[in-house]
């Protein structure tokens, strides 16, 4: 086993651990946006989505510490990310989304933005989050894991809790509220 | 010929619908043009998987949770065995006093991954130091000591003054907690 | 690979007077875990009382201590803004972590109820840790601050917004951490910088004026001179700092809390023997008066001053940014 000095008078790591760890932040990098942003659509708030997505990296890693296991886990990570999101909705009732919607812009200096701007422009929704603003809890989280993550309504329903037909009426709901609001917002 | 409605329509964009609506939609201009519009809304909504909320410092907030994730993953201690968890315990109180004696732990010495967590803030007298770190308010003497852990909360503010450190954080039900540690 | 064992154990002690019901205390989350090397044994636990008083209960603190391990080392652990009512169960959570327990220790951590805060403002408790003072001081921002957000929305739900966005930009403006404190440690070659005051027009103390020594990123030693404006006399006295850097950033530098004997009219000095490290070189250090105790245990706040944020407002704020403005006013509404 070679082992190899740190700079300071900490304990050595060894190869297979300092592999191991860059293993996870490879990991987490190639995963951190595209978790973030899918409990972010679920839970509708930014403080709330950087914790839950600390969380769900935290419980993924300690779970699969083998180099093999972290190749292939990408889907299973999506898995407990959404579980997390669907078990903090479910305690704290429903997120409320941002509260703010249209706020006149203040007027800044070129280059210069004030605190305050930076605080509502991070509060502002995008005009796609506005519609899915539009749906239910349950029609958002089934829109979002059919046609964001891309997974099948069995499984969807599986995540949910819920029957096929029952997600699958959530899913129809949820794209046609989502293109009639597309329609009326669209110029 | 009756017409898919556009709830039929929006699932057979996504290819939930069954294949009677299949059959019509292959012989009806205008359920198939109904279709399409619909998965040309499916194509909108995927890009939510990308569009990251408006004025999101994305390289700041993705650098901040990739730190909090790494020291989650060391405190945690990934190759150390967990302690199963005691049950709760209470009874009424006695006359004199009322105690409660609870989780009785066994720890492991073990070796693993240093955790590199620079304290925010900190005081110190003699030999003695408290600071406030990633975790919470820690005291220590000779490397000895205990911790305050921060309850689960976005943000912690710390202050610091001669008398020691504080900890202010709102968990998830709006309740504040205020640590503090002294340094005597 | 070495294992030896250690122990951790917790135990609550309650005076048999206590108008806090020790209902139950649970553990959950419990980890062991290693720093470098050395044991570390994280305890996740949550204590539940009954209120058995007839009056509101609107804080409690907690003494934990674990005197084997630290030989003088305490904390602890406070509630402000609860509303507990006559017979309401709350819960209060003790998260803890032994750093290196000796092997084959047990470790004994005892808690022990410091105060409880009504909303009478009576005080019950042995007070050790002065938690009265500080919980009846956070009481009454609370009161002060959630008027001040009433008042708001009075004008209006956009008016209670703009005060939650401007009070979450100033917070999210203040530089975060970086300042350490020292006791007993002079500085090299210092020059001495006058302090500068920010007296409110009401508050019963001003500051006259005062020095400290500083060198490079680091103020140390500052003493202030005081007078007692009041016609009471005042036992009591907190001044927050905020240092300004060469680059004009404000840091909040800590308080300096100090017993005083202030006859009405008198004049005193207090200094604090520790020296303040900044990340940044300092060009300016300015002191406010945030609370005067007076003799009999009455309790005065300023107005709300935009360089402290106050509990309440802080836990106010983090509502909005998590739950919305609806939260807000629902809870506005609660603690009204």
């Amino acid at each position: 086993m070679k082992l190899v000095a740190n700079a300071d008078s900490a304990p050595v790591l060894t190869i297979d651990e300092i592999r191991l760890r860059e293993q996870q932040d490879r990991f987490v990098q190639e995963n951190l946006r595209r978790i973030f942003l899918l409990i972010y659509r679920l839970v509708g708030s930014v403080p709330d989505a950087q914790d839950l997505t600390q969380e769900t990296f935290i419980k993924a890693l300690q779970r699969k510490n083998q180099l093999k296991e972290l190749e292939k886990s990408a889907h299973w990570l999506s898995r407990i990310a959404t579980n997390t999101a669907i078990d903090f909705l479910r305690r704290h009732g429903r997120a409320a989304m941002s509260p703010i919607d249209d706020v006149a812009e203040p007027i800044v200096d070129e280059g210069y933005v004030s605190a305050e701007e930076r605080v509502l422009r991070a509060e502002k929704k995008t005009f796609l989050d506005r519609g899915l603003a539009t749906l239910t809890e349950r029609e958002r989280m089934a829109l979002l894991l059919r046609d964001v993550e891309d997974l099948p309504a069995e499984e969807v329903a599986a995540r949910l809790n819920c029957s096929k037909a029952t997600v699958r009426s959530h899913i129809a709901n949820a794209r046609t509220k989502f293109r009639r609001f597309l329609e009326r917002h669209q110029s | 010929m009756k017409h898919l409605d556009e709830r039929q329509m929006a699932s057979l964009a996504g290819g939930e619908a069954g294949w009677l609506s299949r059959w019509h939609a292959s012989r009806c201009a205008e359920c198939a043009a109904g279709v399409a519009k619909f998965r040309a809304v499916r194509e909108v909504t995927k890009s939510l998987g990308s569009e990251l909320p408006a004025g999101l410092d994305w390289e700041s907030l993705s650098r901040e949770m990739r730190a909090n994730i790494l020291v989650g993953v060391e405190a945690a201690g990934c190759v150390a065995p967990r302690v199963e968890d005691s049950p709760s315990i209470g009874w009424r109180p006695a006359v004199a006093f009322a105690s409660v004696v609870a989780v009785v732990l066994t720890g492991w010495y073990l070796s693993a991954p240093k955790l590199v967590a620079p304290p925010f803030a900190s005081v110190a007298a003699a030999d003695a130091v408290v600071e406030a770190t990633p975790a919470g308010l820690e005291w220590k003497r000779d490397g000895r000591g205990f911790a305050m852990l921060n309850p689960r909360a976005n943000r912690v503010s710390y202050s610091v003054s001669a008398q020691g450190a504080e900890a202010r954080a709102v968990d998830y039900s709006g309740q504040m907690t205020i640590t503090h540690v002294v340094l005597d | 690979m070495l294992a030896v064992a250690a122990k951790a154990e917790i135990r609550v002690d309650m005076p048999p007077d206590s108008p806090l019901f020790l209902v139950s205390m649970g553990a959950a989350g419990s980890r062991v875990s290693s720093l470098g090397g050395a044991l570390v044994v994280d305890v996740k636990a949550s204590v539940d009382f009954r209120n058995t008083s007839n009056s509101r209960v609107r804080g409690v603190t907690l003494l934990v201590a674990a005197d084997e391990l630290t030989a003088g080392g305490k904390a602890s652990v406070s509630v402000p803004s609860l509303n507990a009512a006559p017979g309401e169960v709350f819960s209060i959570p003790i998260d803890l972590r032994l750093l290196r327990p000796r092997a084959g220790m047990n470790v004994p951590v005892r808690v022990t109820l410091d105060g409880v805060l009504f909303d009478t403002l009576a005080f019950y408790g042995p007070n050790k840790l002065n938690s009265r003072r500080t919980m009846t001081a956070w009481e009454l921002e609370a009161r002060r601050d959630r008027a001040l957000f009433a008042q708001a929305l009075r004008e209006g739900r956009e008016s209670l917004r703009r005060e939650l966005v401007a009070s979450l930009a100033r917070q999210e403006a203040e530089p975060r951490g970086g300042v350490q404190v020292m006791r007993g440690r002079p500085l090299v070659s210092p020059s001495v910088m006058q302090i500068a005051a920010l007296n409110s027009g009401g508050a019963p103390v001003e500051i006259l004026g005062g020095e400290a020594q500083t060198s490079g990123n680091e103020i140390g030693l500052p003493r202030i001179e005081l007078r007692n404006r009041s016609a009471k006399p005042v036992t009591h006295v907190e001044v927050r700092w905020i240092m300004r850097d060469k680059s004009g950033r404000e840091h909040a530098g800590g308080a300096l809390s100090s017993p005083v004997t202030l006859a009405a009219g008198a004049k005193a000095t207090v200094e604090d023997r520790s020296t303040m490290r900044f990340a940044d070189e300092a060009a300016a250090l300015t002191g406010f008066v945030s609370s005067v105790q007076y003799e009999g245990g009455a309790i005065w706040i300023p107005e709300r001053a935009v360089r402290y944020c106050s509990p309440e407002e802080q836990r106010l704020t983090e509502m909005y940014r998590r739950r919305g403005i609806d939260a807000v006013i629902a809870e506005l509404d609660r603690l009204k």
